[in-house]
């Protein structure tokens, strides 16, 4: 694959020196160009852009992105595709609007049968896609697309609002630092992650199950464990999801979710040029997603039309990768990030 | 044909000397020699592959010039097909006979039934019965031999004299198939046409075909009718001279002298072994040795649980397991190591370190307070390494970096990791340089003295070295098994061969 050499671990001494920035300039080259850009909008709209409630509202606003950006990894890492995660997202936030809305349930029993919901999908993909063996990509392309139609109909046709106050506040409403707590929950899923990746056995087991599975199953991993465990996990990323978006706008709507998944992987493959290049991690997702919303905001503060937030994405999805690869000095080849 | 004089050197190594092959039009003709002898070098030299050093090439009276170009070998009436037969297992018969042809073909346009006319008489030329359709990776291993033939035969142009060469195509063929093969290829012979066929098996060519030529260390030993051969006599033109040892030949051997602790296998059956039950002793390595096919590989795949067992059991002592739908966590649990042949797709993973490679099967014991202590891993990951002689030790250094040699030593590192009571080699030298295989060796004599431990290995040299003991497989069973002070690799070799 395209990693030349191990790069060496961000946690050693000196990690500020010239010559790891040097040594290490393709893994970094996302967060430079992410300061870079905060500096050139800095500089442009200063009055606007460089205000505490403009970065309160830009991190704060994409943690449902990161989390979903999040989910998909744990699949993407074992080798697996989850094309269902924003669709399961809104299943679940929808869920919880009609509970909680129509049905006048608590809150809190909503969320947990949203979230359980979402789990239940994920079961199913992981059924299909270990036990009888249908493509990831095929299998959890059907699925969100079945859970387009039962979102439509658990919510005929219509957006529900009226969500109980008590989630909004614990998501949006309440601060700390300025900035709404959802930040901090993404944060904390981030970190999380993150740590289960690394320094957790099933983590790693995740990565090799990913990189060969034959040389995986040969070493005892229980690989098809493995890759169901995965797609369930990323199913109740989705789920937190779903519940933070509809904590962040009290209303749950039946079809803006399918527009986060693009987003969702672009973050996730930006992700992985940065920070350990060529692997999917959570530090490098949490960079491609707050560097992807601060161009975008960036741009809209500027005076561009919505349709530029498509531009972004694309755009700096290909330019990052690409720039990331001809540092390496290598030829660009997408299997090889999980071969 | 007439090949005369052929040679061929790859730098210092003679890998042919003076090979001469004469083939009769109308006769299926055999090619027989140990790895090495050069069969395969010859093969090549003849198909355009390789640029013969001398030799001299007369084909249908008329001289050819050499070296022959590639894809020249067509044109003049030589046509071949290769253990690995070259054949898109997903798609169907008739994409696969196209598949050459239409490769390099210029225009828009395919004309489906034509090439469906065409196909059918192909494959009728070689006696193939196979409906057009049908995925070739569902047929039978011979109809899917024919095809390769037929495909082959089809770019010649000709109605006869034509050379069909068959490189070790009949080595994973069960013995009915066998049969069948070379009763199709008797319809080429019928024509006109010649074949020859390598084969590492004796016994096969002695039956089917009309000649044999024998070669040794790249140089042809001898060719004679095969009525006038027998086997002790070819045996002893592929090695030289009569083997100074003589194995006891005699019925399939019981276990060895077995106490309470001893590892024993019994009733194992597999895709290609029958029945096989044996005994060892802690302490002692057991070489399982045969012809490529034989079966041997398949042992040690059960025991390892990384191929499903129709039945067996194996046991420790008192404790036994079923080998029936054991799998590779579970043999690990039971104390059960391997090596398996396939470093790179099987054994280690190259795009990451050392460090995540030589601990898998043990990660847990790094796991301490909720966390992978990385430091102590690596530490660990570089005093195996040290141990074992691998170049460089470091950890951090991605496993596909390292030369085939060090690879081997780290795949032998990772599967002694968990301390198993058995382990399992299967080629466990293959592809690695002499230095590396010496201490390769030392380190399996050293961690031998411990366990139980089985080496199953095509290299007879590898095999005399090592092994006190070698059980020879012949069609999915123990045909014999040789015990005693000393025997050399040739005696292996000879052991293998005979019937």
């Amino acid at each position: 694959m395209s990693e030349a050499v191990e790069p060496e671990p961000l946690t050693s001494r000196g990690w500020l020196s010239w010559s790891t920035l040097t040594r290490n300039g393709g893994r970094l080259a996302l967060p430079v160009v992410w300061a870079l850009v905060i500096v050139i909008f800095g500089v442009l709209r200063p009055d606007t852009f460089l205000t505490v409630s403009n970065f309160a509202s830009m991190f704060a606003s994409q943690a449902s992105l990161l989390v979903l950006a999040l989910g998909l990894i744990i699949p993407l890492t074992a080798g697996d595709y989850d094309l269902s995660i924003a669709s399961v997202a809104g299943l679940s936030a929808m869920v919880i609007a009609v509970l909680n809305v129509n049905s006048h349930w608590a809150i809190v029993p909503a969320i947990i049968v949203g979230i359980l919901a979402s789990l239940a999908v994920g079961a199913v993909n992981a059924f299909v896609v270990v036990v009888l063996n249908v493509e990831s990509i095929v299998a959890t392309l059907g699925m969100g697309t079945l859970l387009g139609g039962i979102v439509l109909f658990i919510s005929n046709s219509s957006s529900i609002s009226g969500i109980d106050n008590s989630l909004s506040n614990a998501i949006v409403t309440a601060t700390f630092l300025g900035v709404p707590l959802e930040f901090y929950y993404g944060l904390a899923l981030c970190v999380a992650l993150g740590y289960f990746l690394a320094f957790v056995p099933s983590g790693r087991r995740l990565l090799y199950v990913g990189k060969s599975r034959e040389v995986a199953r040969l070493s005892g991993i229980s690989v098809g464990k493995c890759r169901a465990a995965a797609l369930i996990a990323s199913a109740g990323f989705g789920g937190i999801a779903g519940m933070l978006i509809v904590g962040t706008t009290g209303s749950a709507d039946p079809s803006s979710f399918v527009s986060l998944l693009l987003p969702a992987f672009a973050a996730a493959f930006l992700g992985a040029t940065t920070i350990v290049p060529g692997r999917f991690t959570p530090a490098g997702v949490a960079v491609a997603v707050y560097f992807l919303v601060t161009g975008i905001t960036g741009l809209e503060l500027l005076g561009a039309a919505t349709f530029v937030q498509d531009l972004f994405y694309g755009g700096a999805l290909i330019v990052s990768v690409a720039l990331a690869e001809i540092s390496a000095g290598h030829r660009p080849h997408l299997r090889s990030l999980w071969q | 044909m007439e090949a005369q004089g052929f040679a061929k050197s790859f730098g210092t190594t003679r890998a042919l000397v003076r090979c001469d092959v004469t083939l009769r039009a109308g006769e299926i003709h055999g090619l027989v020699g140990h790895n090495g002898s050069g069969k395969s070098t010859f093969i090549r030299t003849l198909a355009g592959y390789h640029e013969p050093d001398a030799g001299q090439l007369t084909i249908r009276g008329e001289q050819v010039p050499l070296p022959i170009k590639r894809g020249g070998a067509n044109d003049l009436g030589l046509a071949f097909i290769h253990q690995d037969l070259g054949l898109l297992e997903s798609l169907s018969v008739l994409d696969n006979m196209c598949l050459t042809e239409l490769a390099t073909r210029r225009g828009m346009y395919i004309a489906w039934p034509q090439e469906r006319a065409k196909t059918r008489t192909d494959l009728a030329e070689l006696g193939a019965e196979v409906p057009l359709g049908v995925a070739v990776g569902r047929l039978r291993p011979v109809d899917r031999a024919l095809i390769a033939a037929a495909r082959a035969f089809a770019a010649l142009s000709g109605e006869s004299g034509r050379v069909l060469f068959c490189d070790e195509v009949t080595s994973y063929l069960p013995t009915r198939e066998i049969a069948e093969l070379y009763q199709a290829i008797g319809a080429l012979r019928a024509r006109g046409d010649a074949v020859l066929m390598v084969s590492h098996d004796l016994a096969e060519v002695l039956q089917h075909a009309d000649r044999v030529t024998v070669m040794r260390n790249g140089t042809t030993i001898a060719t004679m009718p095969t009525d006038e051969a027998d086997l002790e006599m070819l045996s002893r033109m592929l090695m030289g001279d009569a083997p100074k040892y003589v194995p006891a030949v005699g019925a399939a051997p019981g276990p060895a002298v077995a106490h309470a602790a001893s590892f024993v296998v019994s009733g194992l059956s597999t895709a290609r072994v029958r029945n096989v039950g044996f005994a060892i002793n802690e302490g002692e390595i057991v070489g399982l040795a045969g012809l490529v096919g034989a079966g041997q590989e398949e042992v040690a795949e059960a025991l390892a649980g990384a191929r499903s067992a129709d039945s067996g059991s194996a046991s420790i002592g008192k404790e036994t397991w079923s080998l029936r739908g054991l799998t590779p966590r579970a043999a690990i649990r039971r104390g059960v190591g391997w090596v398996p042949p396939d470093r790179a797709g099987q054994g280690l993973i190259g795009s990451l370190p050392s460090r995540e490679n030589l601990p898998m099967l043990v990660l847990q014991r790094f796991f301490r307070k909720g966390m992978i202590n990385w430091k102590r891993v690596r530490q660990h990951t570089q005093a195996v390494a040290v141990s074992l002689s691998v170049a460089p030790p470091d950890p951090d250094v991605l496993v596909q970096s390292l030369s085939g040699g060090n690879q081997q030593k780290e795949l032998f590192g990772k599967s002694l990791e968990h301390r198993p009571r058995l382990l399992l080699l299967s080629e466990p030298t293959r592809g690695v340089d002499i230095g590396a295989r010496q201490t390769l060796w030392t380190l399996i004599r050293q961690t031998a003295k411990a366990r139980f431990t089985i080496c199953a290995s095509t290299d007879y040299a590898e095999l005399a070295t090592l092994c006190d003991r070698v059980l020879i497989f012949r069609n999915g069973r123990i045909a014999t098994e040789l015990t005693g002070p000393d025997f050399t690799a040739e005696v292996i070799a000879d052991a293998c061969l005979r019937e």
